[in-house]
């Protein structure tokens, strides 16, 4: 896709000739564009479109696993995370994720949300008493649990366990949040708290979210990135994506005719 | 319809028939045991040492503390190998080729008669070391155990959904502290069972031991000399000649039976404790 | 086949209905006026009324349409030119209406005017709207320009038959005859300008741009 950066406003990321390759299988092709600070990019396209792939190379998932090779740059603000020399570590302070499952952590509330403060060395009772509580309010979580910080957290619904891993993801301050399909596993009400997490948390961090449900991408997302097999047909304000695309496969996606 | 059904409650029959069959003998002999030796188990049993042959009373403390000691240096050096084992198929070999192999072999040597095992470590410890001994029956002990936690761990942990490693890893933690602060946790019900059922295991062998701590008259502890264990010397007393023997022997078998059967039990309650919490 | 494939296709059937009757209701209020057919007149009031009932019909389903499918995109710019197109055939079965009666207001008696140049009018705006909704159904943008052209013609006849009136009241004294002719063409000019409407609907369905108010050089 030409490189195209007509973003209104501060650019965070730049993705430039981005290719990832499952060994030997090209899964992601030419990849450029940009995003813009402190907005909400969804991530659409049919299943196998590479969007989770997209997804996990902001943080560097695919580290974790062997075989797994990136070519080209990834920039956030003007470090080319993609870099071997980057600390994966110091990245995945400023890049967190949340998964589509809930994935709370076998201890209580309080050392859920305080596992990543202690991983940066915080060991001030009172400053991770502090952050923590700060996390839980900023993720709409504290007045529900405020009561049993030191229950098991497992014992949580699947939103308010959602919701936990998101107060645990942005207790570190990161500057970038990347939600792989969070919702796709919660129930309508817990979604749309959710989601207004996200607009919420968007006004202080980027954020990147992977959707398979379109009317998400259009209720929460100022801007929309289309991907077919590996390759980026479109990307476009949100609002322009859903009442005027530009390409037909956009166009046909969106109406429903595949996918 | 009516031939679904009759299957079904022929199955059914067979079934109930054949655990009522497992179960009888079971009690069979927990039944008997009670019977025969509930008399000999009094304190004396648990506070007298052995006496001379053919002399009345005496009790089986020395060969108490010899197990506990055999089976609890076994364990120390088991266990620890055996989650580490466990923990490095899981955690850093996963699929490798080498992985597989220690795999299979491991699973392999859960089979092996325990009785190879002592006379295994007999070559390569009592000979050497010039005698029977603690060590070499901790040893032997240790390496029945360890294929056995190697293989429940590697398993435990393989249960551990990826996606809670992953979102450790998305927090920017180090390889360890996954494994241990977040897989270990949410194994531990796993991980704490397979402990208890592997020194349940070892609690009851004698095979190996007669090859390696032997057994020994004189109450000592010290780690190159044979200990007497209740195992070997139930087995002594069993088929010796004296009626004290006899009844001691049998003191013996209930207690034994009755340890196993407690940590299982233990293991069974930990596991249900957790669960529920 | 998309469930929102097969509402899409009931709503063109409804709209093309409606559309029909819009048509025929401003063709008969004419061959009114040209044959001096004061029944048939009274027939295109009365067809006002399943216009209207058509005009309910569309707007409850293109509200269901929106509620129940979510249309987006194209299919989202189709639902919201329903609702427009609803509206302005709504108009042209309204100015038809004017036309018959004022149709009624004249004394044929008295009555020798030329019909020729408001027939031709008739003719032109007919071929208007009939293109303008082929170039709807079809998204057809070449068609909806020429509608978009043809608007000022329209505009011209209607000058030139205020023109002519005014001279024959001039002449004649005839004002009660002429005004309601004034009146008529003037009718027939907002029809054309609905007609117009409709082929900018068109061009919004294909382009996704709104045209209403560009000129015809900014085409």
């Amino acid at each position: 896709m030409k490189y195209i950066c007509k973003i209104d406003g501060k650019q965070k990321i730049e993705v430039r000739n981005f290719n990832f390759y499952y060994g030997n299988k090209l899964a992601l092709k030419d990849l450029n564009f940009c995003i813009k600070e402190n907005t909400i990019v969804a991530l659409i396209g049919p299943s196998g479109s590479g969007k989770t792939t997209l997804a996990r190379c902001f943080n560097r998932m695919h580290d974790l696993y062997p075989n797994n090779r990136y070519e080209g740059e990834i920039f956030i603000d003007n470090t080319n995370i993609l870099d071997p020399k980057i600390d994966l570590i110091e990245l995945r302070d400023r890049v967190g994720m949340v998964f589509q499952k809930p994935t709370a952590f076998p201890m209580s509330i309080f050392e859920n949300i305080a596992f990543g403060l202690k991983l940066k060395g915080i060991k001030n009772k009172t400053e991770l008493k502090d952050k923590v509580e700060k996390a839980l309010k900023d993720a709409a979580l504290w007045d529900e649990v405020k009561d049993r910080l030191d229950k098991l957290a497992t014992n949580l619904s699947g939103g308010q366990q959602q919701r936990l891993c998101i107060a645990r993801a942005i207790a570190v301050d990161p500057e970038v949040l990347v939600f792989d399909e969070s919702t796709a596993s919660l129930d309508p009400i817990s979604t749309s708290k959710i989601e207004d997490l996200m607009v919420e948390l968007s006004k202080k961090l980027t954020i990147i979210a992977v959707t398979h449900n379109l009317q998400q991408a259009a209720r929460v997302s100022e801007y929309t990135l289309f991907l077919l097999d590996g390759e980026a047909i479109e990307y476009d304000k949100t609002n322009i994506m859903f009442t005027n695309p530009k390409d037909k496969k956009t166009q046909d996606y969106i109406m429903g005719r595949f996918g | 319809m009516r031939k679904r059904k009759i299957k079904n409650y022929i199955g059914l029959s067979i079934s109930t028939i054949s655990a009522f069959i497992g179960l009888f003998f079971l009690l069979w002999i927990i039944v008997s045991l009670i019977e025969k030796g509930f008399h000999y188990v009094n304190w004396s049993v648990f506070t007298q040492n052995a006496v001379s042959p053919g002399e009345e009373g005496g009790g089986l403390k020395f060969a108490i503390l010899g197990q506990l000691e055999v089976v609890g240096i076994a364990s120390l050096l088991g266990i620890p190998t055996g989650i580490l084992g466990g923990i490095y198929l899981s955690e850093y070999g996963k699929d490798s080729f080498l992985s597989n192999v220690i795999r299979n072999v491991s699973d392999a040597m859960t089979s092996i008669p325990s009785i190879i095992i002592g006379i295994f470590v007999y070559a390569l410890v009592v000979v050497p070391m010039g005698g029977f001994s603690v060590l070499a029956g901790s040893i032997a002990l240790a390496l029945l155990m360890i294929p056995i936690v190697i293989s429940s761990i590697d398993n435990m942990l393989r249960l551990v959904p990826n996606e809670l490693r992953e979102a450790a890893y998305a927090l920017g933690a180090p390889k360890y502290i996954v494994i241990f602060k977040v897989v270990a946790k949410e194994a531990i019900v796993g991980i704490v069972s397979v402990i208890l059922l592997a020194i349940s295991r070892i609690l009851g062998e004698t095979a190996p031991l007669l090859f390696t701590s032997f057994n020994s008259n004189f109450e000592s502890y010290k780690l190159n000399k044979p200990i007497a264990t209740l195992t070997v010397t139930m087995y002594d007393y069993a088929m010796g000649p004296y009626d004290s023997w006899h009844h001691l022997a049998w003191a013996a078998a209930i207690i034994l039976t009755f340890s196993v059967l407690l940590f299982n039990i233990a293991s069974r309650l930990f596991s249900y404790w957790r669960f529920r919490r | 086949m998309r469930l929102l494939d097969e509402d899409l296709r009931q709503l063109r059937v409804k709209i093309s209905n409606m559309a029909q009757a819009a048509t025929r209701m401003f063709v008969y209020s004419i061959d009114a006026l040209i044959r001096k057919d004061l029944d048939l007149a009274q027939k295109v009031k009365d067809l006002d009324d399943e216009v209207d009932a058509l005009d309910n019909d569309i707007d409850e389903f293109c509200a269901n349409l929106i509620a129940l499918r979510w249309p987006l995109a194209e299919d989202l710019r189709i639902v919201l030119s329903a609702l427009k197109i609803n509206t302005f055939l709504e108009r042209i079965a309204d100015n038809a209406t004017n036309i018959a009666e004022w149709i009624e207001k004249i004394d044929f008696v008295e009555f020798k005017v030329d019909t020729s140049e408001i027939s031709n009018m008739k003719d032109k705006t007919v071929i208007m709207l009939e293109t303008a909704l082929d170039s709807f159904f079809s998204k057809d943008y070449s068609k909806a320009i020429t509608v978009i052209k043809s608007d000022d013609y329209v505009d011209k006849c209607e000058l030139s038959i205020i023109k002519e009136m005014a001279q024959i009241t001039n002449e004649q004294n005839a004002s009660i005859l002429t005004i309601p002719m004034i009146f008529i063409a003037r009718a027939i000019e907002r029809i054309a300008d609905e007609a117009t409407n409709i082929a900018e609907l068109s061009l919004y369905i294909t382009t996704g741009e709104i045209f209403k108010h560009k000129r015809i050089k900014d085409l």
